[in-house]
């Protein structure tokens, strides 16, 4: 289902959290709020599933406003970044919960529920653990628990917060995996809140990049890498070198976008203060005169080549130069 | 778990200290706690089985034995309700003036229960504000049971609060949002989510409070006018019997008393044991 979010502004305690916020989710896209904490990201998924009440604007759900909505009739699934399971109830009980507690006229047959939690438990690979309370199951495991929950009730948009920050990095990156893969075969429009942008940028047919409450940067994930649209967003989506100021700006290179040379004439002075060679690439930081440090990255075909080592003196040039406006200080 | 056992020998406290400190709180908690409790069984048992029995089957007694498992019940449910309305409240929303109203939640602790008992007295009495009133509708509340419920449980009112509260704030608004995103009413998110989550911290306070109610004495001997088997609860009836020297009826209702007491005492311990065990796993 399409979301579209009209303007939205929200202050709490004299502090702006929402400014004025729009942003187009078409129907069936996985796009993710990206953003540092306290950038807005979370409350504006609360505003969609109906959680919080904006000072301003409104969530138009194909069209049709739904701000006024109480949270119970709008059909959305929400998982949160602590899974809130219901501690007393099984993981059966937990995924057959909205089914449950449905009006008597709409409710499922108990041999229907019962099919539906065994199909769910099956797509989450958690059928033997029906009988589990939430407290003796592992935290990625619980996730894929509240997941089932949420998409037992067959809702039109799927709203994830932070779904797993709280999870070790070996199991995050499965379940995101996981995540899109179950998006490419439900095709439910997903909102996923998020400031990992590696995850965003994996995940996500669509980013939003959120700072100080406000949109900065809405596009493929792609673009806003290549083609970031301020420096706030240059600088956290990604690494990047802040090289000088220039008229209209301030000019970025990306580490890779850096070359190193031992010819004076191939660009400024600077000293290797430290030199990693592990994986594919190399990661230098470098000294210029000014003080000023640089990142720089280097295949390790380049690196043998030029024979670097900590200490040395050499030249860095930048390959690619980006000059963007913006206010952003390190 | 913490580690709970004591540090080895040499840098732990010289023996000596440790034997000291052992034996001061045995022997005080049989002389000050054991030994009286004892006593009053010995006392209560002194003159045989048969007035014992015939003691608590008294007319008046058992007339006292009522109004307390009466009041008590009253103040419990009084209680509880209240209890659940304030934490909830308080622990879920920022009103005006909160820490104010957290503070008050204690006021009935603070009081002396004798001056609870008078601010009953004042408001429903019949030169009280409200007791002309209360008068020409053919209601008594003081020196009538429900002044003693009332009394019973002004002075029982926190303990389900205070014994929710910090649930209430630990437990925090997800599982409940989450119950209603799904689609649950607000009455069965109640009952289906909060409540089960709260179920042993609501039992403990309910615990505590009719331990409490069940031996109030104070501010129910103000209100109660001490009518013979009308307004008497069982604390009452047990002075009024050890006054006219009647010690072994004195002394068999305050066994029953006492009993009570111990009977909630090992309910208490099995709920914050049950509880904890549930938060361990949790």
């Amino acid at each position: 289902m399409s979301i579209e979010v009209r303007n939205l502004s929200k202050r709490l305690g004299g502090k702006t959290i929402l400014d004025r916020v729009s942003l187009d989710i078409p129907e069936g896209s996985l796009v993710a709020l990206l953003g540092p904490s306290g950038s807005g990201k979370t409350t504006l998924l609360r505003v969609i599933a109906g959680l919080e009440t904006p000072d301003e604007g409104e969530v138009l759900v194909r069209g049709e406003a739904t701000t006024v909505r109480r949270p119970q009739d709008r059909h959305v699934g929400f998982v949160f970044q602590h899974y809130a399971l219901f501690p007393h109830m099984s993981v059966r009980q937990n995924v057959a919960f909205g089914l449950e507690v449905k009006p008597r006229t709409q409710r499922p047959s108990r041999d229907v529920i019962r099919a539906r939690v065994d199909e769910l438990l099956q797509l989450i690979q958690m059928d033997s653990y029906g009988q589990r309370l939430p407290s003796e199951l592992s935290g990625g495991q619980r996730q894929r628990v509240a997941l089932a929950r949420a998409l037992a009730v067959e809702p039109s948009v799927l709203l994830l917060d932070e779904p797993f920050g709280a999870l070790d990095a070996q199991v995050r990156a499965e379940l995101r995996q996981w995540l899109r893969r179950l998006h490419d075969v439900s095709k439910v429009t997903t909102v996923l809140v998020t400031h990992d942008q590696e995850e965003a940028m994996e995940v996500a047919d669509t980013v939003a990049v959120m700072n100080r409450a406000r949109i900065e940067q809405v596009g493929h994930p792609r673009d806003i890498y290549d083609h970031p649209a301020t420096a706030f967003v240059a600088r956290f989506v990604g690494q990047m070198n802040q090289l000088h100021q220039v008229e209209g700006g301030t000019a970025f290179a990306r580490p890779h976008d850096m070359d190193l040379s031992l010819d004076p004439a191939d660009g400024e002075p600077a000293r290797i203060t430290k030199l990693v060679s592990v994986g594919p690439l190399a990661r230098l930081r470098l000294d210029l005169p000014s003080g000023q440090e640089l990142e720089v990255h280097l295949t390790r075909p380049r690196l043998e080549e030029l024979q670097l080592a900590e200490g040395q003196q050499v030249y860095v040039r930048p390959n690619r130069v980006q000059v963007l406006a913006g206010d952003y200080i390190i | 778990m913490s580690d709970l056992r004591l540090p080895a020998d040499g840098v732990a406290e010289p023996r000596w200290l440790r034997w000291t400190l052992t034996a001061v709180t045995v022997v005080f908690m049989a002389v000050f706690l054991l030994l009286p409790l004892v006593n009053i069984f010995h006392s209560a048992l002194s003159e045989g089985w048969r007035v014992f029995l015939a003691s608590l089957q008294d007319e008046n007694a058992a007339a006292a034995i009522r109004l307390s498992l009466l009041s008590t019940l009253c103040a419990v449910l009084l209680s509880g309700v209240f209890g659940l309305a304030a934490a909830w409240l308080l622990g879920r929303h920022r009103i005006p003036g909160h820490g104010l109203w957290v503070a008050v939640l204690d006021l009935p602790f603070a009081i002396s229960p004798v001056v609870a008992g008078l601010m009953f007295v004042l408001l429903c009495g019949l030169d009280g504000w409200f007791g002309p009133w209360l008068d020409r509708h053919g209601t008594q509340i003081i020196f009538a049971k429900p002044g003693i419920i009332l009394a019973t449980a002004f002075v029982t009112f926190p303990f389900v609060a205070r014994e929710l509260l910090p649930l209430v704030q630990a437990l925090g608004p997800e599982s409940e949002e989450a119950a209603q995103l799904l689609g649950a009413s607000p009455l069965q998110t109640f009952w289906r989510v909060t409540l089960p989550a709260l179920k042993w911290g609501l039992l403990y306070g309910v615990i505590l409070c009719a331990s409490r109610a069940m031996g109030e004495f104070g501010a129910v001997s103000v209100v109660s006018g001490h009518i013979r088997g009308e307004t008497m609860t069982l604390p009452l009836h047990i002075e009024a019997t050890y006054n006219e020297y009647q010690f072994g009826a004195a002394f068999a209702c305050a066994t029953l008393l006492s009993l009570m007491a111990l009977v909630s005492l090992a309910l208490k311990s099995f709920v914050s044991w049950r509880a904890r065990r549930d938060r361990e796993s949790a």
